[in-house]
Formats: C-alpha cells, sequence, structure tokens
C-alpha cells in the first residue's frame, strides 16, 4: 500500500521543482525576446530615418532636453531598464551617442519616481512616513547630485562617451564587428525580426519601420514586467540571503547587495522599492539603506549591457559604447558622491529635510512628485520648443 | 542622579574600574547592536511581503491623494 503521508511532500517537492525549470525556461525566453525586439528597433529606425536620425531628434540635441526626454519617459513606464534597452536599440538605429548620454542619465532620475510612490502608502502613519518618504527620495537627491556634477563635465569634455568606447572598442570583434563571443546572436534573433517585419509591411508597408519599432518597444515593456514577475519568484531566496550577509558589515557591502540584488531582480525600481518599507518600519537606518540604493544604481546597468548583445554590424561598437556609458557614469557617480564624505551626506541632508517638510504638509510630497517628474521637465521642453 | 565622590581611591584601582565600566560599555553597546541586528534579519524574512507591497503602486498614490485633499478640506471651511 503506498504511504499517502510520506509520498505527498515528494510529490509537492517535484511539482515545484518542473514548475521552477519552466519558470526559469520562461525567463530566458523573455531575455531572448527582449534582446530581439531592442534588434527590431535599431532595424525599425535605422529603416525609418533612412540615416536622418539625427534631423529626427534634433530637438535633443540640446542635452537638457535630452535628459527631460530620459526623465519623462522613463517616470511615465516606470521602468529604466526598459527606457534605457530602448535607447541601446535607437542607438544602434542611427541614434548619435552624444545625444543618448543625456537621456540615459535622465533615465536615472525618472526611475525614482517608483519608489518615492511606494513611500506614499506610508502616509497614514507620520513618522513611518518620513522615514519611508526619505528612504525614498535619497535615491532622487543623489541621481540629481549627479546629473549637476557629471552632465556639465560630459558636455564639455565627453570623458564618459571616450572611456566607454575605448571599452567598447577592446570588446566589439573586428571581423563583423558584434560582441565577441556573442556572435551567435544575431542568427537566432534574424529570423524573428525577420517576421515581425514581414508582419509590419502586411499591416502598413509605408509605416513598416515605425510599427517595427512599436512592437520593439511594446515587447521590450512586456519582457521586462514579465522577467520582474519571474525573477522575484526564482530569486527572493537567494536575494534574502544576500541582504542577511550584508547586515553590520558597512556600506561597500551594502553597496555590493545592493547590486547584486538588482542583477537578480532585473529591476532597481524593485530593489530600492523594497528598501522603503524597511525604511518606513525604522528597523533600519537611512544611513544604512543609501548604500543599498546605490548599489541598485548599479545593477541596472546590466540590462543595457544585455541588450547591447543583440546588436552586431557597423553599429554594434555604439550600442555597446552608450550600454558601457551607462555602467561608468552610474559606477563613477557612486564612487565620486558616496566616496567624498561633505559629498555623501548631501542626499541624507536633502532627503531628510524633504521627508519633514512633507510628513508636516502632504501636499509638499505631491507638488514634489509631479513637479520634479513631470511640470518642471514639461516646462522645459515647452519654453525649449517655444523659444526655438 | 548624585555624582560620586571618588577622591578616596587610589589610581589604581580608578583605573581598573575605568576598565571594567569599559567592558560592560563595550558589552552594552554590543548587545544593543545585536539586537538591531536581529530585528533586521526578522524583517528581511519578510521579503516577500515588503515584495508585495512595493507592487501597489497605483493603489498607494490613490491613497495618499485621498489623504492630501482629506488635510486641505477643512482649511478651506
Amino acid at each position: 500500500m503506498t504511504d499517502i503521508t510520506t509520498s505527498g511532500p515528494d510529490t509537492a517537492g517535484a511539482n515545484g521543482l518542473i514548475i521552477r525549470i519552466f519558470q526559469w525556461l520562461f525567463v530566458f525566453f523573455l531575455i531572448y525576446l527582449l534582446i530581439t525586439a531592442v534588434g527590431m528597433i535599431g532595424s525599425g529606425f535605422k529603416g525609418a530615418t533612412k540615416g536622418q536620425a539625427m534631423e529626427l531628434f534634433a530637438f535633443a540635441t540640446n542635452p537638457f532636453i535630452g535628459l527631460v526626454v530620459g526623465v519623462i519617459a522613463t517616470a511615465m513606464i516606470q521602468s529604466s531598464s526598459t527606457v534605457t534597452s530602448i535607447i541601446v536599440g535607437l542607438v544602434a538605429g542611427g541614434l548619435p551617442v552624444e545625444m543618448a548620454v543625456p537621456m540615459i542619465m535622465g533615465a536615472n532620475i525618472g526611475t525614482t519616481i517608483t519608489n518615492t510612490i511606494v513611500s506614499l502608502g506610508h502616509v497614514r502613519r507620520k513618522k513611518e512616513f518620513r522615514r519611508a518618504f526619505a528612504a525614498a527620495t535619497v535615491h532622487d537627491f543623489f541621481n540629481l547630485m549627479a546629473v549637476a556634477i557629471f552632465l556639465p563635465i560630459e558636455i564639455f569634455f565627453h570623458p564618459l562617451q571616450k572611456i566607454a568606447a575605448y571599452f567598447a572598442e577592446h570588446l566589439v570583434g573586428g571581423e563583423n564587428l558584434s560582441v565577441k563571443g556573442l556572435n551567435f546572436i544575431k542568427p537566432i534573433t534574424k529570423p524573428v525580426i525577420g517576421e515581425f517585419k514581414n508582419f509590419a509591411e502586411i499591416i502598413s508597408m509605408p509605416a513598416a519601420n515605425v510599427l517595427l519599432i512599436f512592437f520593439g518597444i511594446s515587447i521590450i515593456f512586456l519582457s521586462i514586467i514579465f522577467i520582474g514577475k519571474l525573477l522575484k519568484q526564482l530569486m527572493v531566496g537567494r536575494a534574502k540571503r544576500i541582504m542577511h550577509a550584508s547586515i553590520g558589515r558597512g556600506p561597500v557591502a551594502g553597496i555590493t547587495s545592493g547590486a547584486i540584488v538588482t542583477i537578480l531582480v532585473q529591476s532597481s525600481s524593485t530593489t530600492t522599492s523594497l528598501m522603503v518599507p524597511l525604511a518606513g518600519t525604522g528597523v533600519f537606518k537611512l544611513k544604512q539603506i543609501y548604500p543599498f540604493t546605490l548599489g541598485a544604481n548599479i545593477g541596472t546597468t546590466i540590462t543595457a549591457l544585455l541588450a547591447a548583445t543583440a546588436i552586431s554590424g557597423p553599429t554594434a561598437i555604439l550600442a555597446l559604447q552608450i550600454a558601457i556609458v551607462h555602467l561608468i557614469y552610474n559606477t563613477s557617480a557612486v564612487a565620486f558622491i558616496y566616496g567624498i564624505k561633505n559629498l555623501r551626506k548631501i542626499p541624507i541632508r536633502g532627503a531628510m529635510w524633504l521627508a519633514r517638510v512633507a510628513a508636516d504638509k502632504k501636499i509638499y510630497a505631491l507638488l514634489y512628485l509631479f513637479g520634479i517628474f513631470f511640470i518642471i521637465p514639461g516646462l522645459l521642453v515647452f519654453l525649449h520648443e517655444f523659444f526655438a | 542622579m548624585e555624582p560620586e565622590d571618588f577622591s578616596s581611591l587610589s589610581g589604581k584601582k580608578l583605573k581598573r574600574l575605568i576598565k571594567e565600566t569599559q567592558e560592560i560599555l563595550d558589552q552594552l553597546k554590543q548587545e544593543l547592536k545585536a539586537r538591531k541586528q536581529d530585528k533586521q534579519h526578522k524583517e528581511i524574512d519578510h521579503m516577500e511581503e515588503h515584495f508585495e507591497d512595493a507592487a501597489h503602486n497605483l493603489s498607494n498614490l490613490k491613497k495618499f491623494i485621498q489623504t492630501v485633499f482629506s488635510e486641505i478640506r477643512p482649511h478651506k471651511k
């Protein structure tokens, strides 16, 4: 006779394993879709602009407008990974790297809206809200400060572009100009891109390239959402172990664990949002949350690097260059701002001050949220267009 | 609390007392740190719930806007 008491957990365990295997297979399939979609955007953008990408994005020749585009786009779709992947695709399709750099910086600011909105959920308890709002906005202050320091330097001297170009040249193969060791990407993505192109041509021949860009953006958006959802389930145990290990080990461990958790869940918004309730309870101090948040900035750059592997041909080097710009920018911002004691304190002080003000009068939190992410950027674009 | 008179104590005894007090102080600090870290570990154990909470972005925003309006309304009266 079968012993049902022992076969029960075994069956559940086996089912769990099968589910996990399927979930992982689905994650790999979604990553494949993400890479393919970046290729679609590159191909569609190249076809749509016919080498005139510079003219199409003429409005973004002003780096501040490029920055604003990055902020608004990311704040609206609440995913910097999606926006940076799209930017990689656009660069592959002809968007100059110089114009894409401020957009990448803007994406960093735009992504901070998610954890700020999460912190609003603590509104009913004043102290808890103050702590949660400070934990969320410390990321905003840091990213605003990083842009204030690095964007003017980049405009005048282009250090990020130059360093990234150097690394991209060394990483891209000479023969067929695709990322070394990843030359297998094109053969596996090309047929799917071709099918989508055919489908777009069936819908509308003149608008086929624009439709291809639209398909690419939609697929990136959806695949990143589902990758995030699946990885949260699959990686929660590992993320917990990493965070447990970082407790009491100082800021470098905090930055490292923040970066690793973000790589595991493929979303900086998830990591930084996770910090908000931890700070809200008062168990974690803002000083402890801060390095973890900065690690998320570094970890999130993996998505653009992954997206860059989708591109082959002459623009592969440029796609990789912009992805490396993202990595270097976020890493050097952390090293520079967090490395200098007086600079390190500014985001903490700013966040604490804003949280105090917002906890007393909630309307200020609302004004801040819409002002920083939508009204001020929108106004800048409007004024630029008006005077241009 | 009244300050104690240590004038009758020898220098040697004072040094010993300081050392002992320092040791107790270190132990107390260690205990406090361990308790804080224990709480942090417990909070991390609830990570699934925190992930869940973080996913309800729009309902958070709605709840917040309602609170803001309820804060503003009494001032109009």
